[in-house]
């Protein structure tokens, strides 16, 4: 199914060229699909959740815009140190917060959430404050060998964040399938079973904590380059608890389902004409709906469709 | 000595859970532990297993002191346990939880794993899965089965990380006759074949007897007998005070 959805990504502006609306649409809910899959690592295979995710992906935004604009850097490599600061942030982060347990946990992701959404705010001589960082600058053209790759144009840039979209979600495949997300997996249903098993509970999450995190932080640095500046409206608590919310509704522990999620909360109502206002009292109901009637969110109740029909066919 | 209980005590508030229990095992076999509601004999289990610390005392694995080590330090060193309430992993299927159990816990080794997929334990899975009577349940989840049947999957998951000392508390408890009986025969193949040293909390008399070589009696948290089943049973102070 990922793989379809990305070929069919991939394949978009050459099978319906000449749709710019479409493609700015489509790449800003990838920047979206990237921070929900670092969360989706966190919160749908672990089972904790984080209200303060976009904290994370502002920290990779900031980094990564202050490289390119100060420092000159490329984009891919803006990218990468964006994330990995992100991720040492989480882990920094993660080694008081993840001594304690749920609902204390869940609070103080809170709190992470808005102490980095107030720093981003207030820290002018390197943020830029309620303003943030403007005129990050496009990213160059790639040069590889003889071959030139334009991504400063809409659709260049469009296919770049489809290629780093691909890679986060072959970097939580690539985690899912392993020993690592077995164990994920398995501080999620039962704690104590997993640490008399031999699992160090608290160095796992710590460690998922951190990947999850530089995801997070990849997505805003993305986020940053295609709105091509790091406001620190981007990155405060009511888009945290959008990214949950897109988590939750795409199916929080399925692969697909940060896809699934950003293409019906973000890009739908773009299309539909319904942004903002009508947005949040639209999706409220719906999480509602989900919550009571399918709390593993679109995917889960297709899979439990799935069967029903097949138990049909069998009757 | 291979393994050493030396004066545990434990306090909750004003209560004596465990008060100076002592017993030393020389060498792998199985060993019972039983005694009346209250004796202590659950407390000293979640000492032994690092789920709680005890006022004073000592556990001791081949001479290591071994209490107060977080439980899966505890797994590392080869201690298995089950929960009294049984726990398995209720999303996966049986196959996957004996795999999950079986595979190299240490974080830098799965972070490795991500990149190099380790080889699986499958055959050594199976295998005990077959001696169970789990087979054809390989692939369905642990959640679905019966009581009976989760614990089975829960005690071959202990078994397959292939420990040095399983701590079973209260494995019979609400299995039906027919699993206990597979139980029994799993464990009485399977423990003197691994060389383990398995430590069995158990109140059905008829199970704890026939397989151990020995038995503790704990009494008002200290032990009041320690010996073969036949002497133990013969006792009248244990007698008195449990068997009636």
């Amino acid at each position: 199914m990922l793989l379809g959805l990305g070929v069919a990504a991939a394949l978009l502006p050459v099978l319906v060229p000449d749709q710019p609306y479409a493609v700015q649409v489509l790449t800003l809910s990838l920047c979206s699909v990237v921070p929900a899959v670092g969360l989706n690592l966190l919160f749908g295979y672990t089972g904790l959740v984080s209200l303060g995710h976009m904290g994370f992906a502002g920290v990779g935004a900031y980094a990564a815009a202050l490289l390119m604009k100060q420092a000159g850097w490329g984009f891919l490599p803006a990218l990468v140190a964006g994330a990995g600061m992100a991720g040492i942030v989480g882990l920094l982060v993660g080694i008081p917060c993840l001594r304690l347990r749920s609902h204390f946990f869940i609070i103080v992701t809170l709190a992470v959430g808005l102490i980095l959404g107030t720093l981003f705010n207030n820290l002018d001589w390197l943020t830029g404050g309620a303003e943030g960082l403007p005129g990050v600058p496009r990213p160059r053209p790639l040069l590889i060998g003889e071959l030139r790759i334009v991504l400063g144009t809409a659709v260049g840039f469009y296919w770049m964040a489809v290629a780093v979209t691909v890679a986060a979600f072959v970097v939580q495949w690539a985690v899912v399938r392993s020993p690592f997300g077995k164990s994920l997996a398995a501080i999620r249903q039962d704690e104590a079973m997993a640490a008399a098993r031999g699992v160090n509970v608290f160095a796992h999450k710590l460690a998922v904590f951190a990947l999850s995190a530089a995801i997070a932080g990849a997505g805003g640095a993305l986020r940053a380059c295609f709105l091509r500046v790091a406001a620190p409206s981007s990155f405060d608590l009511g888009e945290s608890i959008n990214l949950v919310a897109v988590v939750i509704l795409g199916g929080a522990g399925f692969q697909a389902g940060p896809a699934v999620g950003s293409l019906v909360f973000v890009a739908l109502p773009e299309v539909l004409r319904v942004a903002s206002q009508a947005r949040l009292m639209v999706f409220g109901a719906l999480l509602v709906v989900m919550a009571l009637y399918s709390p593993r969110g679109l995917l889960g109740a297709a899979v439990a469709l799935r069967r029903r029909m097949r138990r049909a066919d069998a009757v | 000595m291979l393994f050493e209980v030396a004066g545990i005590s434990k306090r909750f508030g004003g209560t004596v859970a465990v008060d100076g229990a002592s017993f030393a095992v020389r060498e792998a076999g199985i060993v019972g532990l039983i005694g009346p509601n209250g004796a202590g004999k659950t407390t000293l289990f979640d000492i032994i297993c690092g789920r709680q610390r005890a006022d004073a005392g000592e556990v001791r694995f081949e001479g290591r002191r071994v209490d107060g080590l977080m439980p899966h330090r505890l797994a590392r060193l080869g201690f298995a346990r089950s929960f009294q309430e049984c726990r398995v992993l209720a999303e996966e299927t049986c196959l996957d939880n004996l795999l999950f159990a079986a595979q190299e816990k240490r974080l830098w080794r799965e972070l490795l794993g991500i990149v190099v997929p380790p080889r699986r334990a499958r055959e050594k899975a199976r295998a005990l899965l077959a001696m169970a009577g789990l087979s054809r349940f390989e692939n369905v989840l642990a959640g679905d089965l019966s009581f009976g049947q989760r614990r089975l999957v829960e005690i071959v998951s202990a078994l397959v990380t292939e420990p040095r000392v399983l701590l079973l508390d209260e494995p019979a408890s609400g299995v039906n006759p027919t699993l206990l009986g597979t139980l029994h025969d799993v464990l009485a193949e399977t423990v003197p074949q691994m060389g383990v040293l398995l430590l069995l909390i158990e109140h059905n008399m008829e199970f704890v007897m026939s397989l151990a070589g020995r038995v503790v009696v704990m009494h008002q948290g200290a032990v009041l007998a320690d010996g073969t089943p036949e002497l133990v049973q013969a006792d009248a102070r244990v007698i008195d005070a449990y068997l009636g």
